[in-house]
């Protein structure tokens, strides 16, 4: 029973790749909704399973699950999202297509018009931004949580904003 | 409260121990070697206690550990989408062209040279003759974000 307790928050994360992975087949070109709307279902899916179970449980155990979830969740989250945006993982690649290119090729080849073209891009379909005849807006607010977040981190590490 | 102190005990004394050694003297702990040594030590604690209560603390602890390395780095570097989203929220709506203008006002100190300096760096790229050309590391952690990006189907930039 120990181990089963052990292992059920990794299994809840296969769960979520798992989950993730088949919406992924239907609606791809959502990935960040379908990655975030996972999430909150299967924690859902693991309230009522403790809920039905509760006499195998105890409070320490069900708070190691809740947090080993939550982290395996994070690690899987920015598994996914790296490859997608970030720019070093996009600089690896323009290098690993076009080899001894110098820096200064590399800059040509993707400056900050180029990053933030793909990024409007990308935060419109996404619907975090909205477009309209030019001018942009923040369509979710959810988003506005985030950069708070990181600006208290940033501030407690005493990280430049 | 008690059980609950208990899981996140660990990670709250690494958290602020990470934090003491950046704010202080400018070290990032949040390393892979530092990842390994927890791991060892936990090991080490949970196969002599042998204890059951021990062992998910520290199964917490090594995520939590792991979590913090990946989240660095985006904390030290503050990515394209936040720098737009932060830009958006002070001026409420915008011009695309002006926001642009802002954009590379602000991605300038952060931007290109600095990530390639880091992929430099941490030896994902190799540096010779001023051409530039990937490294085996770089060429693996390539391949495993490939396999990822068939997996799941996913879109990226390029």
């Amino acid at each position: 029973m120990n181990l089963l307790i052990i292992i059920f928050p990794f299994f809840s994360t296969l769960c979520y790749a798992l989950i993730f992975l088949l919406i992924q087949q239907f609606k791809k070109n959502t990935y960040l909704k379908n990655l975030i709307y996972i999430f909150p279902f299967i924690v859902i899916i693991k309230i009522y399973v403790i809920f039905k179970f509760n006499y195998f449980f105890n409070y320490h155990e069900i708070f190691y699950i809740f947090f080993v979830f939550l982290c395996n969740s994070f690690i899987f989250m920015n598994t996914i999202q790296v490859p997608i945006s970030s720019l070093q993982v996009a600089l690896l690649r323009i290098i690993e297509a076009s080899p001894n290119l110098s820096e200064k090729d590399i800059q040509k080849k993707y400056n900050s018009n180029i990053v933030f073209d793909e990024r409007i891009g990308r935060l419109c379909k996404s619907g975090i931004l909205f477009e309209k005849k030019s001018i942009l807006e923040i369509k979710g607010k959810k988003i506005l949580i985030l950069l708070k977040l990181i600006k208290f981190f940033k501030v407690l590490h005493k990280v430049r904003l | 409260m008690e059980q609950f102190i208990n899981i996140v005990l660990y990670p709250i004394i690494y958290f602020l121990l990470q934090l003491f050694f950046f704010r202080f003297f400018n070290i990032n702990i949040n390393k892979v070697s530092t990842i390994f040594l927890i791991l060892l030590i936990s090991l080490f604690i949970g196969t002599k206690t042998g204890s059951y209560e021990i062992a998910l603390n520290l199964i917490a602890l090594n995520l939590f550990v792991v979590c913090f390395y990946i989240f660095i780095p985006g904390l030290l570097n503050t990515g394209p989408a936040l720098i737009i989203v932060d830009l958006l929220k002070r001026k409420k709506k915008c011009k695309k062209s002006d926001l642009k203008i802002l954009f590379n006002k602000n991605m300038k100190p952060l931007g290109i040279k600095n990530r390639l300096e880091i992929n430099i760096k941490t030896n994902f790229v190799k540096k010779k003759n001023d051409k530039l050309n990937l490294s085996k590391k770089g060429k693996i952690l390539i391949y495993f974000f490939d396999t990822i990006i068939k997996i799941f189907r996913l879109k990226p930039d390029r």
